[in-house]
């Protein structure tokens, strides 16, 4: 018996051992077999950083497509940006965006352009603070393309923080992620945000390469920050009554641009011509997809399913393709149409068959006919040559060198013809009136410029803000009824749903 | 009813029984080998004479292991394995047999020195074992609320899987069928519905907590597999239901506290068979019938339906198609009507199922071997399962200190799921195709007719609406298959060094692979509208394991009778998933028996995995003084891997206490009242099914972005973001219970009563945190902070009696009520905000009731219209085309303020802010009545279940009375509204619906209430005497119904086919089976 019982004693002993468990955090550490934030960016090297950059881009393009509301309504692009303007209008059914005073706070447009927006912010944030705590060691080999990835990184978010700085003025200015789920949005001070986007771009311009080699072309280089630079700088001049220092250091930033080797193309429509994406005119230009985008959907957001979504873009709105189930599209307003010079070639190549048809006559659809894959020319070296010339004239400078850039620009509008057209006829490089020649920048602006981006906008508000023009007496050149309140509808409203969670810290625009 | 053999069958005599001889043999000598030896006491002065004798059990079986004592001496013995014993007594002494189950006997002892005993199984319910939450107890020793359903029920029941068992014949347990597949998951509710997230109680099969794949919110919830392979298994397959002995459900938090952080959607307990007390016994039972669906929907036929598409035309002002007009050679309404529902259907689907066991026990050892073979159709086409189940259970007792024994389950089956392939075969999808589609085609090389469009064309892509899929071709030619093996077992030894000191370690393991391979045919294309002429083969692999490893230590000790047991558990779970999914397009073979990835084309690979453990410490005491004064204490701390460290551990406390009354010394004269014994209970558990690792916020590699190269080529290339955002505070959701009940026996033993109140607050329930945009996070974190009520009441009594000679019955009844209301909501959003479009969420408000547009009747005329147009702007459908036939909507409601969620003050306009409650879709009560009798042989039960105070969206309504596009209606839209027929309930036919009268509104909204007798079972037990010449000890034949009956102001088929899911595809079959089983 005292055998079984050292036996039995034994026996308890090591059940005990072998099968109490422990308790600690430690013992409940299973491995965690899904990609985290910090093993994306620790373990994966270098392309970890890239993709994350990628996803910036892809979100940029977001602005472009097809998050059809209601109706079909088009949210973002076209209505936020692109209606707030005399020179495009909707064909039916009132559009807050057109005749301004239906719009509200709780307009989905705005909603999803705001959120947008600071997804691309949280995007870059997170990226660039890994980069902070992980970038010096994966770098290692190559500390260059740390600087090249963080300034891509930087050039997004500034640029989008241009777009919201016009748009609201007091946006949140969001640099780091938002951790804590309690945190309510609030408004940053007057013109913080312009500032930041200028001294983000300032760096991101020395960060940035000069150009990418294939395949790679399409990203952002030294000249997308020092040209989008340019623009905040000049809008940042325009409003404070062509704040000399600005204007200053918007003209610095476009004569570097010079030794950058961008020229105009010889034709205007190439700028527009899906077959002649990132042409040597283009400063920065959002990629919407290729033939080889065989996954591409038009219902599909990027963000949604690997490798499946809309890389494309929905030129369809201007040229009223079946895909848009009906839904209302954009046509040229009469005052565009009048206001070209008669010859001008721009105008056959900016409105045709009733429509703008700057993307739509050259377009490059995919396989379905859904959507274009035709790049949208964000910037180009026209826009900047107009507007050295206009920084140029009223920061005092040589005002015949600044009619120089706009005949240039009037002379590549003259040869695109065939053959070459007369019109537009140089400008008297002999003219020194500074309103007539600022009166010139503006109408050429619009001759080559209407239809794209939301660039004729941002010069409304900026010339509407110098006493340039009044806007309190402005022709939208709508069909429909406008009621335009110029104290409040130069800045979009927050999202309502904003204003409501932050009980009191997010102060509305006013008006809304 | 059994009856009893008085002969011992001579197994040796039958050939047939050779191979258990040699079994029986070879147990006995190990049974021989490990006997203890035993002293005889003697000394006695009085002349003793040898008594023997055998022992054997009401069905006959010698009981091994009894206890024979001379009473007021130390004189006593044990039973052999036959039952046996051998003892030496003086004439006048008294002999006590006991037997743990059994009721102990005395006898004196006389002149007959051969004295054989028979003893009784202890039948009085409260002395019945209840299994609970490690351990077992007897059931009038409960503190806590359980119920527990045993074989009988479970036999009674004679359903393919057992929880339909509980449905009905348990309070508190709503059960609610899928459909008529097989394979579907029941959903099971155990006192309302809790949570906004994961509801499944927690299953624990022989004392092992089952731990499955995509059980909550998964952190690979966008992964296909996720629900594919779930959605497609019902647990419960893997068991047999003819091995189980008992089935418990833990309701209060005292009971099932025990269970930690898995517990607060109750708990359920089974238990299968082990070997027990008697020689070797070998039971066959065979069941085999059909199932069918009890009715179809009666839809348009030809005639009407081109008479009804003809007035939605012209209503409309449409241009009617040529499909429809006689005068166009493209007209179709002159053919003959289709029937597609029956062409879907299995009628008389086959059921059958054959198993047998072998069971053997004694006082050394014991074993329990069963198999069988499941053979099941669905009541639609080209779906079935078929399963194979062993199982071998023993136990050993090495020596008087250790005990060893095992479990070990297979589980095979495989599941042919063909209908998955069409993506929807169920009878709304059929009813409503064009009534002149033609099914079939002697023609077309596979014998179906292709689909064609409103022109007769084959289909292309500029197809209208007029015909669709052909299901049938489709499933006929499509293959989806699901092949799982299931291997769940444990083994344990057990160590008593003490008299009352247990411990016992436990290792299980839960081994699950699920293969599910498809293959959609490009022979289908001409058949499937959005097909390309491509094979596509689809293979997905699921391993799921589960490693438990459990220590228990118990104590009992009695002093006097003060009873006292300390226990304490601690266990470690590792759980993990394995996930793969392949495919390539054209193999070279299409049927799956054949081919495999010999296809390089368009190859496409997926795969992921995850990782758990789980950690518990469970410390549990009670003490009852003399069965009369109850205390139970338990109190867990359990620890979850899938929450972030410092915020993964719970700590859960239950606590009970029961006072028997009657056993007080002022209710003895309380003659009628035999027993009533009053309980009281509190407890907390958790749920940690919420969402695992969401403080590890993952990247994802969706979005893309095509760079352009400078030769012109553009590539796409990938890129990744951060979707959600991490949340290290998210934890398990609390539920806290309070219980108060009573149960107790009257009328000498024939009336059971039990009654319990109960209470359960769930609160930091996961729920979606609307974040501000500024985030910048595409996906909304989920936080701990809604919070759910359930109260309600249970209600259980049985009646017992015998009419005089051999006339037995019974009857019960149990009733359970739900009130449920949630209590807080996200403060982003205000109390009054409805979540969710058809189904609401709303503090103050029963969880996901139905919301939509209060319909108060239709114009009757022009006046009408005009008359509430100068009151009313409809801003939802097309206002200017309202008509006389259409739907009027109430303006319930006005345009909240600004900053408001609610305005109560009707506006004139109707729009979404006129949106109602209207239903809700949790049962205020569910109840169950039961009957069963035998007399000389016959016995007949009877099992009646129902649910009140529900309501239901009927979804085939809403598509079948919709009249606004070229599908097939249900034939109730004959008395839609025309200028001569002025119906109040079915507005005018309206191609395109441009006025939205089938806007979701209360016109869809019905009562579900129903009655349903749900099991109907005459059988027949063999004379005795008649059996024993066929040397069996027990033959018994049955006649089973199931779904016989179902009494429903529902106008749907079934309100039952998920009420909670709120889905209505194909109704529970019903079905007709013939049954034997045998035992000798």
């Amino acid at each position: 018996m005292k055998k079984y019982n050292l036996f039995k004693q034994a026996l308890t002993i090591l059940f005990a051992v072998l099968i109490v468990q422990g308790c600690t955090d430690k013992d409940l550490d299973a491995p965690f077999a899904k990609q985290t934030a910090v093993s994306f960016f620790s373990e994966g090297g270098t392309d970890s950083y890239n993709k994350a950059v990628i996803g910036g881009y892809a979100k940029l393009t977001q602005f472009y497509k097809n998050y059809t509301g209601v109706n079909g309504t088009p949210r973002t692009y076209l209505n936020a940006i692109a209606l707030m303007r005399d020179d495009m209008l909707t064909s039916n059914q009132p559009d807050p965006y057109e005749v301004f005073g239906s719009l509200t706070a709780t307009d989905a447009s705005t909603s999803d352009y705001y959120k947008l927006a600071y997804q691309l912010v949280n995007r870059v944030n997170l990226t660039l603070e890994y980069m902070a705590e992980y970038g010096d060691k994966v770098f290692v080999d190559d500390m260059e393309l740390k600087n090249t990835y963080e300034g891509e990184a930087r050039f997004m978010r500034a640029y989008m923080y241009f777009h919201m700085a016009i748009n609201y003025d007091t946006p949140p200015l969001i640099v780091n992620t938002i951790k804590d789920l309690a945190y309510v949005p609030s408004n940053s001070a007057s013109g913080e945000v312009l500032d930041y986007a200028i001294s983000e771009l300032t760096a991101a311009a020395v960060l940035l390469p000069d150009t990418w080699a294939a395949p790679n072309t399409g990203r952002a280089t030294k000249g997308s920050a020092l040209g989008i630079l340019g623009k905040a700088l000049l809008h940042k001049a325009t409003v404070n009554g062509y704040n000399g220092g600005d204007l200053g250091l918007a003209l610095a930033a476009f004569d570097q641009i010079d030794g950058l080797g961008y020229s105009l193309l010889s034709n205007f429509g190439d700028n527009f011509d899906g077959e002649k994406e990132n042409g040597a005119e283009s400063l920065f230009e959002l990629q919407f997809g290729n033939a080889d985008s065989g996954n591409n959907n038009i219902w599909v957001p990027i963000d949604d399913f690997n490798v499946i979504g809309d890389l494309g873009g929905t030129w369809g709105f201007y040229s009223k393709h079946w895909s848009i189930g009906g839904a209302r599209y954009m046509l040229p307003s009469a005052k565009l149409e009048a206001s070209f010079e008669a010859g001008d070639p721009r105008m056959a190549m900016t409105v045709a068959g009733g429509i703008i048809s700057k993307y739509t006559a050259k377009d490059v659809v995919d396989g379905a006919g859904k959507t274009s894959f035709n790049n949208a020319r964000v910037l180009r070296l026209a826009d900047v040559m107009l507007m050295k010339a206009e920084a140029m004239l009223m920061s005092g400078g040589d005002k015949t060198t600044a009619i120089g850039l706009l005949n240039q620009v009037r002379e590549r509008a003259r040869n695109s013809a065939s053959p070459a057209s007369a019109v537009p006829a140089d400008r008297n490089v002999a003219e020194t009136d500074e309103n007539v020649i600022l009166q010139w920048i503006m109408e050429e602006r619009v001759a080559e410029l209407s239809g794209e981006e939301s660039w004729r906008w941002y010069d409304l508000i900026r010339w509407h803000k110098a006493g340039k023009i009044d806007m309190n007496s402005w022709d939208f050149s709508s069909i429909q009824t406008t009621s335009f309140d110029v104290n409040k509808h130069l800045l979009l409203p927050f999202p309502a749903s904003e204003v409501s969670v932050s009980s009191g810290s997010l102060t509305q625009n006013a008006g809304y | 009813m059994k009856i009893f053999l008085k002969k011992r069958i001579d197994a040796q005599s039958s050939n047939f029984f050779r191979g258990f001889k040699i079994l029986k043999i070879s147990l006995a000598m190990l049974f021989v080998f490990t006997s203890p030896m035993y002293a005889t006491a003697d000394g006695s002065i009085t002349p003793q004479q040898e008594i023997n004798g055998t022992v054997v059990s009401d069905d006959n079986s010698p009981l091994p292991g009894v206890s024979v004592l001379v009473v007021g001496t130390t004189n006593g013995t044990e039973t052999d394995f036959d039952g046996n014993y051998n003892i030496k007594a003086s004439k006048g002494d008294v002999l006590q047999f006991s037997f743990v189950g059994m009721k102990t006997q005395t006898i004196t002892v006389g002149d007959d020195t051969t004295i054989n005993i028979t003893l009784a199984e202890d039948t009085s319910a409260l002395d019945e074992v209840v299994v609970i939450g490690y351990g077992t107890r007897k059931k009038r020793d409960i503190t806590s609320s359980v119920s527990q359903i045993t074989t009988k029920q479970i036999e009674a029941s004679v359903q393919a899987s057992p929880e339909f068992a509980l449905q009905g014949t348990t309070s508190g347990i709503l059960v609610q069928s899928a459909s008529g597949d097989p394979n579907a998951r029941p959903t099971i509710r155990i006192r309302g519905v809790g949570t906004l997230g994961f509801n499944d109680p927690l299953y624990v099969i022989d004392g092992v907590p089952i731990s499955e794949f995509g059980a909550g919110a998964t952190a690979f919830a966008s992964s296909a597999g996720a629900n594919d392979i779930r959605g497609s298994q019902n647990i419960l397959n893997l068991i047999n239901p003819n091995d189980i002995a008992s089935i418990s459900v833990l309701k209060d938090a005292a009971a099932t506290a025990v269970y930690g952080m898995r517990a607060s959607n109750g708990v359920i307990l089974i238990e299968t068979k082990r070997g027990k007390g008697g020689r070797t016994s070998f039971n066959f039972s065979a069941r085999r019938g059909v199932r069918n669906i009890r009715d179809t929907y009666n839809v348009l036929n030809t005639t009407q339906y081109t008479n009804l598409l003809t007035e939605e035309y012209n209503n409309a002002g449409q241009v009617i198609p040529g499909f429809i007009d006689p005068n166009d050679p493209a007209y179709l309404g002159n053919g003959q009507t289709y029937d597609w529902q029956d062409a879907i259907q299995n009628t008389n689907a086959l059921t059958e199922d054959y198993s047998f066991s072998v069971q053997s026990g004694g006082e050394k050892a014991n074993f329990f071997f069963s198999g069988g073979v499941s053979n099941q159709e669905s009541t639609i086409i080209h779906n079935k399962l078929k399963r194979y189940n062993a199982t071998l259970t023993s136990d050993f007792k090495i020596a008087k200190w250790l005990k060893i024994g095992e479990t070990i389950r297979i589980t095979h089956s495989e599941n042919d799921d063909a209908k998955g392939v069409v993506g929807n075969m169920n009878l709304p999808s059929e009813a409503f195709k064009a009534p002149w589609q033609p099914i079939y085609d002697a023609n077309d090389p596979t014998g179906f007719a292709r689909v064609r469009d409103g022109g007769g064309d084959l289909w292309g892509p500029s197809s209208t609406g007029a015909t669709g899929i052909n299901s049938l071709a489709v499933s006929s030619i499509g293959q989806d298959q699901y092949s799982i093996l299931r291997n769940l077992g444990s083994v344990y030894a057990e160590i008593s060094p003490l008299e009352g000191l247990i411990f016992k370690g436990t290792l299980g393991v839960d081994w699950n692979n699920n293969v599910r391979e498809r293959v959609r045919s490009k022979r289908y294309f001409n058949f499937h509208v959005n097909s390309l002429p491509v094979t596509n083969l689809l293979h997905r692999n699921l391993t799921n394991f589960s490693v438990l490893s459990e220590f228990l230590t118990s104590y009992t000790k009695e002093i006097n009778d003060h009873n006292f047991q300390l226990l304490m558990n601690i266990s470690k779970q590792r759980v993990g998933t394995n996930w793969n999914q392949s495919g390539a397009d054209n193999p070279i073979f299409e049927d799956l028996e054949r081919t495999g990835f010999n296809s390089t084309e368009n190859q496409g690979i997926e795969s992921f995995k995850e990782r758990k453990i789980l950690t518990g410490t469970l410390l549990k005491f009670s003490y009852n003084f003399n069965s009369k004064y109850y205390v139970d204490a338990s109190y867990r701390r359990d620890g979850s891997s899938v929450f972030a460290p410092g915020n993964r551990f719970g700590d859960f406390f239950g606590a009970s206490a029961a006072w028997r009354v009657s056993d007080e010394a002022f209710m003895e004269n309380v003659s009628w009242l035999d027993d009533l014994k009053f309980r009281v209970s509190w407890g907390q558990t958790g749920n940690q099914e919420t969402l695992p690792y969401s403080y590890l916020a993952s990247i994802s590699l969706a979005p893309g972005y095509s760079l352009f190269g400078n030769d012109g080529a553009g590539f796409n290339i990938g890129g990744a973001f951060q979707p959600g955002i991490p949340t290290p505070d998210l934890s398990w959701e609390t539920s806290t219970t309070t219980n108060i009940g009573f149960d107790g026996a009257a009328i000498g033993n024939r009336l059971s009563f039990s009654f319990d109140y109960y209470n359960r607050l769930t609160t930091d329930i996961l729920q979606d945190f609307p974040l501000p945009m500024t985030f910048g996070v595409n996906k909304n974190p989920k936080v701990n902070l809604a919070e759910v009520s359930n109260k309600g009441i249970e209600l259980s009594l049985n009646w017992n009696d015998k009419i005089g000679d051999g006339f037995e019955y019974n009857l019960g009844m149990n009733l359970t009520t739900v009130k449920n209301s949630v209590e807080k909501l996200t403060e982003n959003l205000a109390e009054g905000t409805v979540l969710g479009g058809t189904y609401g969420t709303q503090v103050g408000s029963s969880l996901g009731f139905i919301y939509g547009y209060q319909m108060e009747g239709i114009f009757q005329t022009q006046a009408e219209v005009d008359a509430w147009k100068a009151n009313h702007t409809d801003q939802d459908g097309a206002h200017a085309d309202i008509s006389p036939g259409d739907v009027r909507f109430a303006d319930l409601y006005g345009n909240p303020a600004p900053g408001e969620f609610k305005s109560d003050s009707p506006d004139g306009l109707i729009n979404v802010n006129d949106r109602t409650k209207l239903g809700k879709t949790i049962p205020g009560y569910y109840y169950g009545f039961n009957m069963g009798a035998n007399y000389k042989g016959f016995d007949l039960s009877l099992q009646w279940q129902g649910v009140g105070d529900v309501q239901k969206v009927n979804f085939v309504k809403m598509a079948g009375e919709g009249m606004a596009g070229d599908g097939n209606q249900l034939s109730s839209v004959l008395d839609r509204w025309t200028p001569s027929n002025p119906s109040n309930t079915t507005p005018r036919a309206l191609y395109g619906d441009t006025v939205k009268n089938n806007r979701f509104s209360s016109r869809y909204v019905e009562d579900a209430d129903y009655l349903r007798l749900q099991n109907l079972q005459i059988g027949y037990t063999f004379d005795e005497k008649f059996v024993s010449k066929l040397n069996l000890s027990n033959l018994r034949f049955y006649v089973s119904g199931n779904n016989v009956a179902l009494f429903t102001s529902y106008s749907g088929l079934d309100p039952d086919a998920n009420i909670l899911s709120n889905t209505d595809l194909n109704p529970p079959a019903t079905s007709w089976l013939l049954g034997m089983n045998l035992t000798f």
